[in-house]
């Protein structure tokens, strides 16, 4: 890569990177799984930098890749049989108590735990980074239609997971 | 719960456990781009390379002319024989596939002691190149034409309605009708090839029996001379069985043998020269004629009779070479046996010479073919086959049958040192067998190979 470009892809990521951690550990829950993901798109972003930088916007690009990452990392193996954390904790039954929020944050990461990879990469793009459905469909590369459907899925199961948040909003 | 309120959960959730970035974050990252940069075009080229060299392979293996001399090229010099035949091999490719041009000879090769495992080979004039006949030999007997480019092969255990040739330099394969379905016993080809002379009968009742075709035809076999230029067959009555035939170095006349009786006859018409022989004695199957025309090779004969089922009594006249071969002078009638050992004659080198084939009788695969002197019996190897276990998993040593030169070829064969044999192609079961399998432990590798560069650039 040509030194200017380079000095280009280092400014993109120096003013980047922590929102695209964010946005991972969105995804993963977890910080360490989320900087892993992040340099991992990033290395992809650098190959592809020049052609990125002038026909197209390097956020959607990084974006969508960090998505594809994230599914792909996923759909291996390792990630199908090891679970790197513990199972997360059931969804209290009873009142969540004075400290509400710092509770409905916690419960919000278990249930995202809870959902599909792919239902949860849906409503981080959705709801996390703002995306309008067709955007949606374009990072992950999956029709408008089936964003659609995911997101009735994944807002139905939040309700169930979350369901002194459901009725407190209510 | 709607869009509004998901916002909202995202928004309020706890980041407060983001941890900072590391002070060497910008150089570690780009440090690593740039490797993986480098690793990508160094897979790349080498994933090039790999291409590149499995097509040049393919293409060697596949079309091995691309990258050798065709065969019509390969047969401008003397004929020549290797001073080791090659050891037995599975990977030999076929004729239909990489034709080895001129043959010097075909031979049976293997073993059957555990396994049968048989090949049915020719060994190019012009080099070590051998191949396999290939299906179209398979439960066939055979002839080389004496220029060693054409097979002639008939049934050996049904009737044949009609000649098979294979072409040694194109790999083609041919066919001349015979008139009628029959047991056919091939006899002798001419010098010029164009002929095949053979003895018919029809096919046994039982055959069951082992040899029944040749045993069929050493009782009742009739003589024709087909022409394979024209098809045309010409049945030569007053000779019955006819059992063994050679042709006159100029193709025009015909020694045969009917019962222990030989005559020289005309092709087309004219009186029949009796040659007399000793008892026990007849023609050398094939080759027996010399090159200039004055002797006949011999050896012996056996009588096999037995009791019919209406009483009578049948015989049949088969070849008994174990003991030996002989001459005789065509001009004077004298006959000398020439060696009392093993040797079986294969053809003439020159009026003073036989080319013979010696098995070592041992069991170590020793087998030779040598030239011997007729006045004196000097005798000199020109090559001799492989002693090692290669047969039957590397448990046995192979064993040469059915071995058949190209006449016109030993005047002027000369021996040269081996050299790498050139097998051709792999038959295609080995493609099978083994490449199927390959392809597959390639695929897996490339995608682990694939899984392990993910993890990697993570």
């Amino acid at each position: 890569m040509r030194e200017d470009d380079e000095r280009g892809y280092a400014q993109f990521v120096q003013a980047r990177v922590p929102a695209l951690q964010r946005t991972a550990y969105h995804l993963c829950g977890d910080w360490h799984e989320a900087h892993d993901l992040v340099q991992a798109a990033l290395i992809r972003l650098y190959r592809h930098w020049r052609r990125v930088s002038a026909a197209d916007s390097p956020d959607a690009y990084v974006r969508r890749t960090l998505v594809n990452v994230f599914l792909d990392q996923r759909r291996g193996w390792w990630s199908r049989h090891v679970r790197p954390l513990g199972d997360p904790p059931e969804p209290s039954a009873g009142n969540p108590g004075p400290d509400l929020a710092v509770n409905l944050t916690v419960d919000l990461r278990a249930a995202l735990a809870r959902l599909s990879p792919g239902q949860r990469a849906v409503l981080v793009l959705r709801y996390w980074e703002g995306l309008d459905v067709a955007e949606t469909a374009a990072t992950l590369g999956c029709s408008p239609g089936t964003v659609k459907s995911q997101t009735s899925y994944a807002i139905t199961a939040l309700r169930r997971l979350l369901p002194e948040y459901a009725k407190e909003t209510r | 719960m709607n869009d509004q309120q998901l916002t909202t959960l995202f928004a309020e959730s706890d980041l407060s456990g983001q941890p900072d970035l590391p002070p060497d974050y910008l150089p570690a990252l780009l440090s690593r781009a740039r490797r993986s940069v480098r690793q990508r075009r160094l897979v790349t080229m080498l994933a090039a390379a790999a291409v590149v060299l499995i097509a040049l392979g393919l293409t060697a293996v596949v079309r091995p002319h691309a990258t050798s001399l065709p065969p019509a090229d390969r047969h401008s010099g003397t004929p020549t024989i290797p001073d080791r035949i090659a050891p037995y091999s599975r990977l030999t490719g076929e004729v239909a596939a990489s034709p080895p041009g001129r043959a010097l000879m075909i031979y049976e090769y293997g073993s059957g002691e555990l396994f049968n495992e048989w090949q049915s080979l020719a060994l190019s004039a012009d080099g070590d190149v051998y191949r396999q006949l290939g299906a179209v030999a398979e439960r066939r007997q055979w002839l080389l034409s004496p220029d060693g480019r054409t097979v002639i092969l008939a049934e050996d255990a049904r009737a044949t309605t009609a000649l098979t040739l294979l072409d040694l330099t194109t790999g083609k394969v041919r066919e001349v009708r015979l008139p009628e379905a029959s047991g056919v016993v091939l006899l002798a080809v001419s010098p010029d090839g164009r002929q095949v002379a053979y003895s018919s009968a029809p096919l046994p009742e039982d055959m069951s029996a082992g040899n029944s075709i040749e045993f069929q035809n050493a009782q009742l076999g009739t003589l024709s001379v087909v022409d394979l230029t024209t098809g045309t067959v010409t049945a030569v009555p007053g000779y019955q069985p006819v059992v063994a035939a050679s042709f006159s170095p100029d193709g025009r006349r015909l020694a045969i043998q009917a019962k222990r009786k030989i005559s020289i006859i005309t092709l087309g018409g004219g009186s029949a020269v009796p040659v007399d022989l000793p008892d026990e004695w007849g023609m050398a199957p094939q080759n027996a004629w010399s090159p200039d025309g004055t002797r006949l090779a011999t050896t012996t004969w056996r009588t096999d009779s037995w009791q019919t089922l209406d009483g009578g009594t049948a015989s049949a006249y088969v070849v008994d070479s174990w003991y030996g071969y002989g001459l005789v002078d065509l001009a004077t009638g004298t006959h000398r046996q020439l060696n009392a050992s093993t040797d079986t004659f294969l053809g003439w080198r020159d009026r003073d010479h036989a080319i013979v084939f010696a098995p070592s009788g041992l069991d170590n695969g020793d087998d030779e073919i040598a030239e011997v002197a007729l006045d004196g019996g000097a005798r000199t190897s020109l090559t001799r086959f492989d002693t090692g276990k290669t047969c039957e998993l590397g448990s046995q040593t192979c064993q040469t049958l059915r071995l058949t030169v190209a006449a016109g070829l030993l005047p002027d064969l000369t021996t040269r040192p081996a050299g790498d044999p050139d097998r051709g192609p792999w038959p295609t079961w080995v493609w099978l067998v083994v490449g199927v399998p390959l392809l597959a432990v390639a695929l897996v590798a490339a995608l682990v190979v694939r899984r392990l560069r993910r993890r990697a650039a993570r």
